[in-house]
């Protein structure tokens, strides 16, 4: 009876059935300036989470950062090891040496291969700022690259800022750092700055760089939501053909955050790019906002506590009836274009001061009460909120 | 140096050469009645409400429905009228007799064309109910749109669940409307199902419709935020030829809420198709956030505390640098893809444990204090001990007896 629209976009389903996701909720994540830094076990806590969803790698912290950084990093990776978890550790860093050598301090000690996510500004407005010339880069990043894959580390270039770097500039750093050796690059638009149209016309002209290179080389995408369009950016560039996705949960992260990872993971799943269990996601975005301090919001796509009521009579004549004809599957979509049964959720009637009638007997289908429909709506009428 | 001079904006790359703002419906007094965590404001306050939507340059404020709410939107239709607003007044009706005759004498009262949004009673997903009653509801639909144009009704046709109709479906439901009097056509995605591509695919699609029977394409487009896309469907439906997107303020609505109209009209004025001062929209936003008591969440795209805010080294070392140039432009686009200064905002930068010496010497600075190594070194201690964003008082205390300063 449904028609899916989107479904007829064959290039998303043909480029990218091997999509991987990277959770960078325990470093980026933790950059949020309203997030609390929880403790180890809490972290520990949430790793095994990303590990349950079927999350591919973690970044697990910029070990640069200091001593505790160093601390929680090396447990992280130990937990890892113990565990035979499938995740994939990397911890993230500037392109200098002191910020490498902790990382490959942390490899040694665990005996755990890292990936090294080694980052630099490229942006003309950083550089300006910084008075950096592009030679200048181009050294930092060849010693960079050179140390680090010298030392055992994977590395994947970053270039902070991609969205607004100059072509020609890009060019000239991903060629260098995949000529020493960077097995992967990461596109980043830090500053929440990308539209889906700039995403895709970034990603080809980069699998153009790649290919030039005659090397093979993973590509990920990294974005925030500055705008509101870090998911659809994200997607846009599965679309182009990247590799790997970056997202965090409840999209924490600097300023207003990264891409929610638990919204690529629905999508995905919607668009059947990837088939991973979904059933404990609400754990995971529960966990990290008790940890981290953070609020789900009450409307938070698919997980907020509202995603799956309805206190609207416009919705709840038609909604009614199908559940009153025990039409289960018909009621879910009639409700929402995200099944409940994906998260192990149950769509709810409520009762609301602009409610209906109609919307107090669906409640009372699905709750006990001695209550009569037109005594609820009274009483929500009343208090002038749900009830 | 200039801002055009430095960023290569890859948003250009090979995207429209250049886009028109699409008009703007506000939803914000119809829809904020359906979300979930909103209280109902009294009347009064939403009369109040309406002039300051009405500050936001929008194109309709839709401000309810035809049925048993009728009495407050006749109000609140009476006070943009009385009041002359700059924006045109819109109610949604059902397909029914009385309601359209009720607009049209209120049209003729106000002397103002009311625009209305007339649902068809009827939507794709009700296919199950067989073929005799989906052909009594598309008769009384058909009569609903004759009967609507013979009135001189501005009427606009919406199409729920438009994002899930099978295109067979829309034939036989829109040619016949585009047929007998339809003029514009709401395509909506009523349960958040589309993506970008489905969308582009869906707005083609209705074009194509008109353009076979000999019409310009007049197309709305309305969405809601099931899988978090309907801003960027929003945008897609835009740059697809949709000529009017209905929005309401932080996406208050049911479920996941739908397109926030304050995102959709940052993002137009980012990408250029919209020039005008946008310093007002906080303020708005605010004002509808307070009326139905609902909170403005520090993660809030440009909205929310925390969207100008940074507590990382790296950052705030670029910033402070970008500063020292002189250049407050450069400072604010550094490490933000918003530019604090055209909301009425600025840059913070904070201290905490991913802070590196620049976060702390700025905040000294701010704060009239000498940068003494020791001043510096008890703050960075502090921040690196903390597993959250120093607050001033924690700044100070860390600073010990000259906490009085």
């Amino acid at each position: 009876m449904e028609f899916d629209w989107n479904l007829p976009d064959s290039a998303l389903l043909q480029l990218n059935q091997q999509v991987q996701l990277q959770d960078e909720t325990l470093r980026d994540g933790l950059q949020r300036p309203s997030a609390f830094d929880p403790p180890i076990e809490a972290k520990l806590e949430i790793l095994h989470l990303m590990e349950a969803l079927g999350i591919h790698g973690a970044d697990v912290g910029l070990p640069g950062a200091g001593p505790r950084a160093v601390a929680d990093v090396t447990a992280i990776v130990n937990e890892i090891v113990k565990h035979n978890l499938k995740l994939k550790p990397s911890c993230a860093g500037r392109t200098l040496k002191v910020d490498i050598q902790p990382i490959v301090d942390i490899a040694q000690k665990t005996g755990k291969v890292l990936e090294a996510d080694l980052f630099i500004g490229s942006s003309p407005v950083r550089q300006y700022a910084e008075d950096w010339t592009l030679e200048k880069m181009l050294k930092v990043t060849e010693e960079a690259v050179v140390y680090a894959v010298e030392q055992g580390l994977e590395v994947m270039y970053v270039t902070e800022d991609t969205i607004r770097s100059h072509p020609e500039t890009l060019r000239q750093l991903y060629t260098t750092a995949i000529e020493c050796g960077a097995i992967r690059i990461c596109l980043c638009d830090t500053v929440g700055h990308a539209t889906p149209d700039g995403v895709k016309a970034l990603v080809r002209f980069m699998r153009t760089v790649v290919k030039d290179t005659g090397k093979s080389v993973k590509i990920d995408w990294h974005g925030h939501r500055d705008r509101g369009l870090g998911l659809a950016n994200t997607l846009a560039a599965v679309e182009a053909g990247v590799d790997r996705v970056h997202g965090t949960a409840l999209g924490i992260g600097e300023r207003v955050g990264n891409t929610p990872m638990e919204h690529i993971l629905v999508n995905l799943k919607l668009l059947k790019v990837l088939d991973n269990d979904l059933s404990r996601l609400q754990d995971y975005v529960d966990t990290v906002s008790r940890h981290c301090k953070v609020p789900l919001p009450h409307s938070w796509p698919a997980l907020g506590r509202d995603s799956f009521r309805t206190t609207s009579p416009r919705s709840a004549e038609r909604l009614v009836e199908l559940y009153e004809l025990g039409e289960r599957q018909l009621f879910e979509s009639a409700f929402s274009s995200v099944q409940g049964a994906l998260l192990g959720k149950q769509p709810q009637f409520a009762v609301g001061p602009r409610s209906g009638a109609i919307n107090a007997r669906g409640w009372l289908l699905q709750n006990e009460s001695n209550l009569s429909p037109e005594e609820l709506l009274a009483q929500a009428r009343e208090k002038r909120c749900v009830l | 140096m200039t801002e055009e001079e430095l960023i290569h904006d890859w948003n250009r790359f090979d995207g429209p050469a250049a886009i028109h703002a699409p008009e703007v419906v506000d939803l914000t007094m119809v829809e904020a009645a359906h979300a979930p965590a909103s209280r109902h404001p009294a009347l009064s306050e939403r009369l109040r409400l309406l002039h300051r939507l009405d500050e936001l340059g929008v194109d309709l404020l839709c401000v309810g429905g035809t049925g048993a709410d009728w009495p407050e939107t006749l109000a609140l239709l009476s006070e943009i009228c009385e009041s002359r607003m700059k924006a045109r007044p819109a109610v949604f009706c059902q397909p029914d007799r009385p309601a359209l005759e009720r607009l049209a004498e209120t049209s003729e009262t106000l002397g103002t064309a009311i625009h209305v949004f007339l649902n068809p009673g009827f939507s794709p997903l009700q296919d199950w109910k067989g073929d005799a009653w989906v052909a009594q509801a598309r008769e009384t639909m058909l009569e609903s749109v004759m009967f609507a144009a013979g009135l001189g009704l501005n009427v606009t046709l919406n199409v729920p669940d438009a994002a899930r109709a099978h295109p067979t479906w829309l034939v036989q439901t829109l040619g016949p409307a585009l047929d007998n009097g339809a003029e514009r056509v709401c395509l909506i995605d009523t349960t958040g199902s589309a993506t970008p591509a489905g969308t582009g695919q869906l707005v083609r699609f209705t074009r194509e419709l008109f353009a076979r029977k000999g019409l310009t394409p007049r197309l709305d487009w309305f969405g809601y935020n099931d899988r978090g896309l309907s801003l960027a469907n929003a945008l897609t439906a835009h740059e697809c030829g949709v000529q009017r997107v209905h929005a309401s303020i932080l996406g208050l609505s049911e479920r996941s809420g739908c397109i926030p109209l304050e995102l959709l009209l940052i993002n137009l004025r980012l990408l250029g198709a919209l020039d005008r001062n946008m310093e007002a929209l906080a303020g708005v936003c605010a004002r509808v956030a307070e009326t139905y008591q609902v909170e403005v969440l520090h993660n809030y795209p440009v909205l929310g505390k925390d969207a100008f805010r940074t507590g990382t080294g790296v950052h705030a070392a670029a910033i402070i640098k970008a500063e020292r140039k002189g250049l407050t432009w450069l400072a604010d686009l550094i490490y933000s893809g918003v530019p604090a200064a055209m909301f009425g905002f600025e840059q913070l930068i904070e201290v905490g444990p991913m802070a590196g010496e620049s976060n702390v010497l700025h905040w000294l600075a701010r704060n009239g204090l000498e940068a003494t190594p020791e001043r510096v070194q008890a703050i960075l201690q502090a921040a690196k001990q903390a597993d959250h964003v120093l607050s001033p008082e924690e700044i100070r205390a860390a600073l010990g007896e000259e906490a009085t300063l």
